[in-house]
C-alpha cells in the first residue's frame, strides 16, 4: 500500500509527468483557441445546410447541424444581386469568370515581370543600381491610399474606368514579389549562369531557362500570395470596375450581403424559406477555391510569410 | 601651369568616366530593359498619382473640376480643425490600434510560445488559426455582423443570455463598442499570421542560450524574460510597425460591417477619404486627408524605428 502510493507521489513529481501534463494542458488551450477561430466557420457551414423553413430567430442556439439540404447552394446561381444588370447568369457566378480573368492575367504577368525585375538586381551589376533599388523602397514607406484618387481621375481620363485595366495595369509589377523572388534567386551561384553564357546563351535565356525554373519556389509562393490578395481584394474594384456587367465576386457579394440587414431578426422570409441559407451558401461557395489553394500550398505560403515577413 | 595641367586631365579623366559610364550602361541595356516595366509603372501608378494630389490638396476639386481655393491651406484648415469627423476618425484607429497591437500580439506572442514547445502537431493549429487570414474580408464581415447582430436572437446575443442571463446587448449599434468589436475581428482573422511571425522569430534563437540558462539554474519565466524577450525585439518592431501602419489604414472592416456608424463611432481615414473623394466627389478634400494620414504614418514609422533602436534590429 505504502509503496504504491509511494511511487505514485514520485510519478507525479517525476520530469516525464510533468513534461506530459504540460503537453496536454497545451492541446487543450490550443484546442480551445482553435474552437474560437474554426466555431464562425463551423457555424456558416452549418447554418448553410438548414431545413427549409428553419427560424433563425429562435432563442435557442443549436450547435448541431439539422438537415443536409443543399437548396441554398443551387439557389445562390439564380439569385439576383440588387443593382446588377438584368441578366440571366447569376450575378455571384459572372463575378466568378470576371475574377478568374483577372487572376489569370494578374497572376502570370506580374510573377514574370517581378522575377524578370528581381533577376537583374540580384544577378545584374548595372550603374544605379543602389539608386533604383532605394527608389523601390521609399514605395513601401509611403501609403499607397494617396494614390487611390489621382488614379481614379487619370483612369477616368483615359478612359479606362470601369474596364480590367484599370485593375491590371498598377497590378503587373510591386515591389513585395521583386524582393521575395530577388532573396531567392541571389542564392543561385553565378557559376551555373557562368556555365550557360558560356556555352552561347543569351541574357534572355539565362533569366527564362536558367534562372526562372530554379526560382520556381519563390516564384510559386509570390503568385500565390497574389491569388489570394487578387480573389480578396474589394478595395480596387469597389473604385475602378464599380459596374455591375464587371463585378468581380467580391463586389457582387458585397452588394449580396450589403441587401441582408441582421438587425431587424434575420429570418424574414423568401417563398421557399432559405434566405439565411442562401446567403451562407454565397459566403462559403465564393471562399471554397482560397481555402482548397490554402490547403494545398499552406506550406509554401508559411514559408513566404516567415520570408518576407522578416528578412523582407 | 601645373594647375592648369592638372585641371586638364581631369577634364579627360571625367571624360573617359562618362564614355564608360555609357559604355557599361549600353552593356547592361538587357538589365535596363527588364526593369524598365517596374519603373514606368511606378512612375505612372504612384510617383505621378503622389503629385499630382499633392498639388490637388491645395485646390477645390470636385467632381472632377480644379477651382483655386480662397486659402491654399483651406482643405488642410478643414481637415485639422473644422471637420469633426478627421479627428473622430483618427481617434478611432488609434484605439484601434493599441487594441489590436496589444491584445492581439500579445495573444499571438503567447500561442508562438506554446506551438513552439509542442512535440506533436504545430503544423495542424498553424494550419486552424491561419484560416480567417485566407477569407474575404466581404465573408468575415458579414459573418461577424451576423454574429453581432443586435437583436435578442442573434448568435452572441443568445450565447451570453443562454451562459449567463444577460440582456441583449446592440454591439454594433453602441457607439461605445463598436471600435472594440472591429478590434476583436481583427485580431481573430490575424492571429495566425502574427504567430507564424513570432514562431520564425522564436527558432532564430540559439537554443545554447536557453541550454546555458538552464545549466545556470535559471527559471522557464526568467528564462523568458531574460533571453526571449530581449532577442525577439526585432521581431517586436517588425510587428509594432507594420501593425500601426497597417491598422492606421483600416478600411475593410468597418466598410463592410457599418459604413462608419453609428454616427461616425466607427469611421476611419481611409473609409472618410473613400466618402469625401469617391461618394461625395470632394477630391481636393481627400487627398488633403489622405495626405495628412500618409505625413502621420511616416512620421510614426520614422519615430517607432528610433524608440526601438537602431536599424540593425529590422535587418
Amino acid at each position: 500500500m505504502t509503496i504504491l502510493s509511494q511511487t505514485k507521489t514520485e510519478l507525479f513529481k517525476s520530469w516525464r509527468f510533468q513534461q506530459g501534463f504540460g503537453q496536454i494542458l497545451l492541446y487543450v488551450i490550443l484546442s480551445f483557441v482553435g474552437f474560437f477561430i474554426l466555431f464562425p466557420f463551423y457555424y456558416m457551414v452549418v447554418s448553410s445546410l438548414r431545413e427549409p423553413f428553419y427560424n433563425f430567430d429562435r432563442l435557442t442556439l443549436d450547435l448541431l447541424p439539422s438537415a443536409f439540404n443543399l437548396a441554398g447552394y443551387i439557389k445562390i446561381f439564380s439569385t439576383q444581386v440588387p443593382g446588377a444588370e438584368a441578366k440571366s447568369i447569376s450575378a455571384l457566378l459572372h463575378g466568378f469568370v470576371n475574377t478568374l480573368f483577372l487572376e489569370a492575367t494578374i497572376v502570370i504577368g506580374s510573377t514574370f515581370l517581378n522575377a524578370l525585375a528581381a533577376y537583374a538586381f540580384a544577378k545584374r551589376e548595372f550603374p544605379g543600381k543602389q539608386f533604383l533599388f532605394s527608389v523601390l523602397l521609399v514605395t513601401i514607406i509611403l501609403p499607397g491610399e494617396v494614390t487611390l484618387l489621382p488614379k481614379y481621375v487619370m483612369f477616368h481620363k483615359v478612359g479606362l474606368l470601369g474596364t480590367f485595366w484599370a485593375l491590371i495595369l498598377p497590378s503587373l509589377t510591386g515591389v513585395f514579389g521583386i524582393f521575395l523572388i530577388r532573396q531567392f534567386m541571389s542564392t543561385i551561384p553565378d557559376a551555373l549562369l557562368e556555365a550557360a553564357r558560356l556555352d552561347g546563351a543569351s541574357e534572355f535565356q539565362v533569366v527564362t531557362r536558367l534562372v526562372m525554373p530554379l526560382a520556381i519556389p519563390a516564384m510559386a509562393t509570390y503568385a500565390l500570395f497574389t491569388f489570394l490578395g487578387v480573389w480578396n481584394d474589394l478595395m480596387g474594384p469597389l473604385i475602378f470596375v464599380n459596374k455591375p456587367g464587371k463585378w468581380t465576386l467580391q463586389l457582387a457579394l458585397y452588394y449580396f450581403t450589403a441587401s441582408y440587414t441582421f438587425q431587424y431578426g434575420s429570418a424574414y422570409q423568401d417563398s421557399e424559406g432559405i434566405r439565411m441559407q442562401t446567403l451562407f451558401a454565397g459566403l462559403i461557395i465564393s471562399a471554397l477555391p482560397t481555402i482548397l489553394i490554402f490547403v494545398i500550398f499552406q506550406r509554401q505560403l508559411v514559408s513566404g510569410i516567415t520570408l518576407t515577413g522578416l528578412k523582407g | 601651369m601645373s594647375v592648369i595641367r592638372g585641371t586638364q586631365s581631369n577634364k579627360k579623366r571625367v571624360e573617359i568616366r562618362k564614355k564608360t559610364l555609357w559604355r557599361s550602361i549600353w552593356k547592361e541595356r538587357f538589365t535596363y530593359l527588364i526593369i524598365a516595366p517596374a519603373f514606368l509603372s511606378y512612375l505612372i501608378f504612384f510617383f505621378y498619382p503622389i503629385g499630382f494630389a499633392f498639388v490637388t490638396s491645395f485646390t477645390r476639386f470636385d467632381a472632377f473640376q480644379i477651382q483655386a481655393l480662397p486659402n491654399i491651406f483651406d482643405n488642410y484648415h478643414r481637415a485639422i480643425v473644422r471637420d469633426p469627423l478627421a479627428k473622430t476618425s483618427l481617434l478611432n484607429v488609434f484605439k484601434y490600434v493599441v487594441i489590436t497591437l496589444g491584445v492581439g500580439q500579445s495573444c499571438a506572442l503567447i500561442l508562438a510560445l506554446a506551438l513552439n514547445s509542442l512535440k506533436r502537431g504545430t503544423a495542424f493549429y498553424r494550419t486552424v488559426y491561419y484560416f480567417p487570414m485566407i477569407t474575404s474580408v466581404v465573408t468575415i464581415a458579414t459573418i461577424f455582423r451576423w454574429l453581432f447582430g443586435s437583436d435578442p436572437s442573434a448568435p452572441i446575443n443568445t450565447i451570453l443570455r443562454l451562459l449567463f442571463d444577460m440582456e441583449p446587448i446592440r454591439w454594433l449599434w453602441e457607439s461605445k463598442l463598436v471600435i472594440p468589436i472591429i478590434a476583436v475581428i481583427a485580431i481573430w482573422c490575424g492571429l495566425g499570421f502574427n504567430t507564424i511571425i513570432w514562431m520564425a522569430g522564436l527558432k532564430a534563437i540559439p537554443p545554447e542560450y536557453y541550454e546555458v540558462a538552464r545549466i545556470d539554474g535559471a527559471s522557464n519565466w526568467r528564462q523568458f524574460w531574460s533571453i526571449t524577450l530581449p532577442l525577439l525585439k526585432p521581431v517586436m518592431l517588425f510587428q509594432v510597425v507594420m501593425g500601426f501602419i497597417g491598422g492606421m489604414k483600416e478600411f475593410g472592416l468597418p466598410f463592410v460591417l457599418t459604413q462608419g456608424g453609428p454616427a461616425g463611432a466607427s469611421t476611419t481615414p481611409v473609409l472618410l477619404v473613400y466618402q469625401y473623394g469617391f461618394q461625395n466627389l470632394q477630391m481636393g478634400y481627400a487627398s488633403a486627408l489622405a495626405f495628412l494620414l500618409a505625413f502621420l504614418l511616416i512620421i510614426a514609422s520614422l519615430v517607432q524605428f528610433r524608440i526601438y533602436g537602431k536599424s540593425e534590429a529590422y535587418d
